[in-house]
């Protein structure tokens, strides 16, 4: 793995934000123009590293959905997750059910090439950077870097995955909900995964959270023309839909609308899954330890808000407590943590410090993007950096061969009513 | 045997050209909503009887029937029942009316369920 600097596409800006990269420079807390978009350095990557990339985020991903069978028997840890009582039985029947529905999800993942990965965290309930990782980094291979590669079957993977579920649908309609004033970010995000939707055969509608209706008479939840909300997808953490006054319609079972992401997704996307799995498989050379309660002796450790994202509420401790960094709350304020031993990010020459976003679509490792920052923890200050391959370019029979597989394995999967292509 | 190589990147058959329109819209979408917040739904129903009536029964053009403006979180009759709880006049603003957004079979709608959460924070 090499990070090399390369001169950027001219006029580049307006060629990203055209191809719906509308947040390339929009990220800067502090108001300034800092792009977002990084194409001044790319890292390299070669076969042997993404070939092993892409197994790890499998074998994470089935040991993430292991943890959360535990996480659901557990009262102890039910509790500290602060959902309502009738939660568990929610999220147990969402995962135990074959038929439930699954998307996407991100890992985040500490790797330079050499030695094991250590994983991060998995946001695994409303992941976003994906415009970038799908869409921008591959115009600019093709820009850039045309005979070589690279890791991303996102877009080819995520219509695949509406096309399978696609049959499931009733009338083919699936909503797309977003918090109004949720970040540019989740909206682009969503933009994308509805032109996913669409190109699988989906009539997409979009909604915000807030104009999500209940109607009472017919017991379902409806759109602002009154149209029953059966299939949803829904870019707004459960742990919020769970705590406002509308989530009841959801626990005690009068809604038979269908989310995306279902809500076991909500274990996988709290920071209780790292304790959880630590001590379900503690010999995992890419887990790092990770505590509830306190960090019981680690030498330097970091704690994560259970629900914190972007950074926010993260502090990083020395053993004796002092602390080496630490982040605005934001909206983590007043979570509990968990503590995770601390990894020192790779920085490569002359970048920021590295994390690599490793994707599921479905039940298939997806494709990578590359985060840089100049602090320890990855927030929303961070720059994504494009990645290459080095190896030539796959073939299109490659890739229809590739995506063939996966359409088998569903087949299977559907006969047993699974939608994980 | 199998001779796949295992890794999966893709070839240049992808075609997203439709992401831009889409996100433009959605984003445009995504400011307005923030202005727009529905404070009435809007029935056609007969201004002497004040019967509902079909949405598409020529409401504007029609001497005898009206927009009939149901606050939202309020009860809406089925068509041939008679509306209650509402007003034919003064006219809201436009910005927050939903215009043939009840259903048929009338029933009480309430929104804002969702969305409390979001925005509770300054990040």
């Amino acid at each position: 793995m090499y990070r090399h600097l390369v001169k950027p596409r001219k006029d580049w800006r307006r060629i990203v934000e055209e191809q719906g990269l509308t947040y390339a420079v929009d990220r800067a807390e502090n108001g300034s123009e800092r792009p977002y978009w990084h194409e001044a350095a790319v890292y390299e990557l070669s076969e042997e590293e993404i070939e092993y990339l892409e197994g790890l985020t499998e074998e994470l991903h089935d040991m993430s959905v292991e943890a959360a069978r535990r996480m659901v028997e557990d009262p102890g840890i039910m509790a500290r997750l602060g959902f309502p009582p009738e939660a568990t039985e929610l999220m147990r029947a969402s995962l135990l059910d074959p038929d439930t529905p699954t998307l996407y999800g991100r890992f985040d993942l500490a790797y330079d090439g050499t030695g094991p990965a250590k994983l991060l965290e998995y946001n695994a309930d409303t992941p976003t950077g994906l415009v970038e990782a799908s869409v921008t980094q591959w115009y600019w291979l093709e820009d850039t870097l045309p005979d070589y590669d690279q890791w991303n079957m996102l877009h080819e993977r995520l219509v695949q995955a509406w096309t399978l579920y696609a049959p499931r649908v009733p009338d083919e309609v699936i909503h797309f909900a977003v918090g109004a004033n949720e970040p540019n970010e989740d909206w682009a995000t969503v933009a994308y995964l509805r032109d996913a939707a669409r190109e699988a055969g989906l009539v997409d509608l979009g909604i915000t959270m807030e104009e999500i209706g209940w109607h009472y008479t017919r017991r379902s939840f409806v759109d602002v023309r009154g149209r029953e909300i059966s299939t949803c997808f829904k870019m707004y953490p459960w742990e919020w839909m769970l705590k406002e006054s509308f989530g009841e319609y959801i626990l005690d079972g009068s809604s038979s609308t269908t989310w995306i992401e279902p809500s076991y997704k909500a274990l996988l996307g709290s920071k209780a899954l790292l304790p959880v799995m630590w001590e379900m498989f503690p010999d995992h050379e890419s887990l790092l330890p990770a505590f509830f309660d306190e960090p019981y002796g680690l030498e330097r450790y970091v704690a994560k808000p259970m629900y914190g994202w972007e950074g926010a509420g993260i502090r990083i401790h020395e053993a004796d407590g002092a602390l080496l960094a630490a982040r605005p709350e934001r909206h983590a304020a007043g979570q509990e943590c968990v503590y995770q031993q601390f990894v020192e990010l790779p920085r490569f020459s002359g970048g920021g410090y590295a994390v690599l976003g490793t994707w599921m679509v479905g039940e298939h490792a997806a494709g990578l993007g590359i985060r840089e920052s100049d602090h320890l923890v990855t927030d929303t200050d961070a720059q994504f950096v494009p990645h290459f391959l080095n190896a030539p370019r796959s073939t299109p029979d490659q890739v229809a061969a590739w995506l063939a597989d996966g359409e088998a394995g569903c087949e299977e999967q559907s006969a047993k009513g699974g939608f994980q292509p | 045997m199998d001779n796949r190589p295992k890794a999966r990147r893709r070839s240049a058959s992808v075609t997203v050209g439709v992401t831009v329109v889409l996100v433009t819209t959605l984003s445009g979408c995504s400011a307005s909503a923030e202005e727009e917040e529905y404070e009435y739904g809007a029935i056609c129903a007969d201004q002497q009887t004040q019967q509902r009536v079909d949405d598409d029964d020529d409401c504007d053009e029609s001497p005898s029937y009206g927009w009939y403006y149901i606050p939202v979180g309020a009860t809406a009759p089925a068509i041939g029942e008679t509306a209650s709880g509402g007003v034919f006049s003064p006219t809201p603003d436009d910005e927050s009316v939903c215009y043939g957004g009840v259903p048929r079979e009338g029933g009480e709608v309430t929104q804002g369920g969702f969305g409390a959460c979001s925005g509770s924070f300054g990040g």
